[in-house]
């Protein structure tokens, strides 16, 4: 799976992000997944100086509205509430929806025939019992998996254990990512969780799958996130996609070719970072994938951050925490912001564009880069996307 | 009417058998319902039953002692062309366990299949239908499945006994190639009528007995009438027989039968598992002789290994005796002749079964039939 | 509610490990089992297999816990079992299982 020999066709990304938006995440009782995109919608025009009619193509990020919510063909329903008839491309690719509706949107604008595109991500899932809930989610797996009774909690206890063994790491390190997330999402007032967790009462959190604990997983959300995009000549000073790069692999985690890394992370990254003209050391901060807290330490090392089987001492250390080397998840991630499966992805772009333009912590390596990582799956589909301002 | 006849071409090339790793004690079911077990554990004879896991079924099982028999038989499965499952406990009222058994197995598509249904006979039955066919030379191989997860009303006296385990048997024929020859079949005998000592209507999740009623008119009459009508028939006594193994709800029906006919404890103890292991219902006569079988091949297997060999293995050429009993009622009875032939039954022995097992509590075994 | 055609069109690749012996490369223990699969919890494990020819190939399965409890390196056979609940009406699930030896 390591074929890099679409790196000649590698070219730079060069788009402007004009407007951002995301609705608060969480249980929202009162709210459906039409109110979820419609607000969406009407916050990111709000946040730019234009109007619907501008608006040339929409990508929609969704992973499951006809099993939560009976509903399919839901590009009619964003013309109807933008009163136009532009195409709207939903894009399915579990929760890395969200970054591949982005990365395609980048691709419409890249091609020329668009100048401005709008990327919508929206999921209402709590409206579902719970272990129906983890039952549709399981769509995104094989189905030898689904079989065996495997929950997307149990595939990743499945990596985690390995993980654990492989390096030497002990159960309190899998609790640091959660307990960093959750300390970053007191700041962030659209968070599902926006308070501190410690990790004593992490790790004191009832199994789920062995290893894997209740708080080392995000939440059942609801929620949706907006960007508008565009191609123009002159971008100085405003915030920019320099990097969009997707790769995948195979569905079921027994296929890879191993269970310590995420081959679709490394290879998208390495994609991303040349198209960037970067290494991973110029990241200022990131916004990762961490559905459970081993992603985000599978990925700190697949990314390049650090070295393979190191990521659990590089968070020891404070590395990916405010103050550190990178600060990983500011918006406190799927943890402690929420995981509404496909608007996770574009939350993550939200969330870059608002630290660039507002850097909540002053001490961000400069220039100012942010990396958003998105994973659909088990890692079947990564998608990486960097700005800068 | 039946005719004595000999058969010329039949023996059993492959057996082997299942029992389930969970066991309930007569105990355990006693002091649930708050009742003393001691006197009900002296008056069956039965210790603990096997109980299969929530996961398990009928067919689950028959796949496991069909394993075992295809493994010990060393044949290609596609040489069989004959399935037949006797249970009173199929995981469908319409939709054959031998079909998915077969396909499971890689057998067919081109083989003789039904499933059967005589309570507790049901799987000797099998073994009947398919000797036939081996014996008219329409088939080479036959598999001879008996199995059953049995269900007992809660508070039934038949809870203490009624338990879960499969046996299968690879018939073939010795004509063509008597070099994997087991045991000879010799002759075969059945004796039936309408006797409603137990029962279960389709839609009722439990059987219901007769209770008393099950005894003499029952089982004894039945047993009984067949097994001296089978002596009459091959001019037999028990004396003639090494080994005998009876249907077996119980220790004590089995044991008052054997009393009655003058047969020993030693002709009748390797087959006796109902002890260690309660009632299997179908699987239970053929339990026996697949436990009967492994005891005389432990005794081939100390006699090659023995630095003084002996010439004469005759003395290891044995006599075995089952009769089965299905409840509606009828029994079988079947005389195999074993050769000296050494099978390669290394692994899943009823002895193996039988020391391997966890004890459960009354609430683990309500799990494990899904009551809760 | 398993349904017919798709259990029909997999059953050779479902049944394809039965009886084999594999070892246990990861494994874990679900507490939250998702619809179809009860109440009580379970454990799953990857399992890699010797196929011939220094290759390997692996299968994601439930186990089977008998007499020993899992351990990274511990060896599994598969057997067949109902591989998850199915209402009075449904067509069984059979598939495979893998008991630790």
């Amino acid at each position: 799976m390591s074929n890099m020999s679409n790196m000649s066709n590698i070219t730079p990304v060069d788009i402007t992000v004009t407007s951002a938006y995301q609705t608060k995440f969480g249980e929202l009782w009162d709210k459906s997944l039409y109110d979820l995109i419609a607000e969406t919608i009407h916050g990111v025009l709000k946040n730019s100086s234009l109007e619907k009619k501008d608006i040339e193509i929409v990508y929609f990020a969704n992973k499951m509205a006809s099993q939560a919510c009976d509903q399919n063909h839901i590009s009619a329903i964003i013309n109807q509430i933008l009163g136009t008839q532009v195409p709207v491309i939903r894009i399915e690719a579990a929760c890395a929806s969200g970054g591949v509706a982005v990365s395609q949107a980048c691709l419409a604008l890249e091609s020329g025939k668009y100048k401005r595109a709008l990327i919508i991500g929206a999921e209402k899932m709590t409206d579902l019992p719970v272990d129906q809930i983890s039952y549709d989610l399981m769509h995104a797996a094989s189905q030898q998996e689904r079989d065996a009774g495997l929950t997307f909690v149990g595939l990743y206890a499945l990596l985690a254990k390995k993980y654990l063994i492989t390096f030497d790491a002990t159960e309190k390190d899998l609790a640091l990512p959660s307990a960093k997330n959750h300390k970053h999402a007191q700041s962030n007032p659209k968070a599902q969780f926006p308070f501190e967790i410690s990790v004593e009462k992490i790790m004191a959190s009832p199994l789920v799958a062995d290893p894997i604990r209740l708080l080392h997983c995000s939440p059942i959300t609801d929620g949706a996130a907006a960007v508008i995009i565009e191609k123009n000549k002159n971008n100085k000073n405003k915030i920019k996609i320099v990097a969009s790069a997707q790769a995948g692999d195979t569905l079921a985690l027994s296929q890879r070719e191993t269970l310590t890394t995420l081959p679709a992370t490394t290879h998208s990254a390495q994609i991303a970072y040349t198209q960037a003209g970067i290494s991973p050391q110029d990241i200022s901060f990131a916004e990762i994938h961490d559905c459970f807290s081993i992603a985000e330490i599978l990925a700190v090392e697949d990314l390049g951050f650090c070295k393979k089987g190191t990521g659990f001492r590089a968070m020891r250390n404070g590395d990916f925490s405010m103050g550190g080397a990178c600060p990983v998840n500011i918006s406190g991630g799927l943890k402690a912001c929420g995981h509404p499966v496909g608007a996770t992805g574009v939350k993550q772009i939200v969330e870059i564009v608002t630290q660039l333009q507002n850097p909540t912590h002053t001490k961000l390596k400069k220039p100012l880069v942010g990396l958003a990582h998105n994973i659909g799956g088990t890692g079947g589909t990564a998608v990486i996307h960097i700005l800068t301002k | 009417m039946i005719n004595k006849k000999k058969f010329e071409s039949v023996h059993i090339v492959g057996f082997g058998g299942y029992i389930p790793y969970w066991r309930l004690g007569v105990d355990q079911v006693g002091s649930n319902w708050g009742i003393e077990s001691k006197r009900i554990k002296t008056g069956l004879g039965v210790t603990q039953k096997a109980v299969a896991n929530q996961d398990e079924d009928a067919l689950t099982m028959a796949v496991e002692a069909s394993v075992t028999a295809l493994e010990r038989s060393g044949i290609d499965p596609k040489k069989i062309g004959a399935v037949f499952i006797g249970s009173e406990s199929h995981p469908y009222a319409v939709k054959p366990t031998g079909t998915i058994l077969a396909d499971i197995l890689q057998i067919g598509p081109d083989y003789f299949c039904a499933d059967l249904q005589f309570a507790c006979k049901a799987g000797t039955a099998g073994l009947q239908i398919v000797a036939s066919f081996i014996e008219a030379g329409i088939i080479d191989y036959g598999l001879v499945v008996a199995v059953d997860k049995a269900q007992s009303k809660p508070g039934d006296a038949l809870e203490y006994t009624a338990a879960a385990g499969a046996a299968a048997f690879i018939l073939g024929n010795k004509q063509k190639d008597s070099k994997d020859s087991i045991a000879n079949l010799e002759y075969t005998y059945s004796y039936a009528s309408d006797t409603p000592d137990f029962w279960r209507r389709p839609r009722e999740k439990f059987p219901s007995h007769g209770g008393r009623f099950t005894g003499e008119p029952g089982y004894f009459s039945h047993v009984e009438q067949c097994l001296q009508n089978f002596f009459q028939q091959t001019n037999t006594k028990p004396q003639n027989f090494d080994h005998v193994i009876f249907h077996m709800p119980n220790s004590k029906f089995p044991l008052k039968v054997a009393k009655k006919f003058g047969f020993s404890s030693e002709q009748i103890n390797p087959g006796l598992l109902v002890p260690h292991i309660g009632n299997p219902y179908a699987a239970s006569s053929p339990l026996g002789l697949v436990s009967t079988l492994e005891h005389i091949q432990e005794q081939i297997h100390t006699q090659e290994s023995s630095p003084t060999q002996n010439q004469n293995t005759k003395n290891i050429l044995k006599d075995i005796l089952v009769i089965s009993y299905g409840s509606g009622a009828g029994s079988d009875a079947f005389w195999f002749k074993t050769t000296n032939k050494l099978a390669p039954i290394k692994h899943k022995k009823i002895a193996g079964y039988l020391k391997n097992y966890k004890t459960i509590d009354y609430l683990e075994y309500l799990k494990k039939w899904e009551a809760i | 509610m398993t349904n017919p055609a798709n259990y029909w069109r997999n059953k050779k690749e479902t049944f394809s490990h039965l009886n084999k012996i594999g070892t246990l490369i990861s494994f874990t223990h679900i507490h939250n089992p998702p619809k179809d699969f009860g109440k009580n919890s379970y454990w799953v494990g990857i399992i890699e297999f010797d196929t011939g020819n220094n290759t390997k190939k692996l299968i994601t399965g439930q186990l089977v816990i008998e007499q020993s409890t899992p351990k990274i390196g511990a060896q599994v056979i598969g057997v067949v079992r109902k591989t998850r609940k199915a209402n009075s009406e449904s067509v069984i699930p059979y598939g495979v299982k893998f008991k630790l030896l």
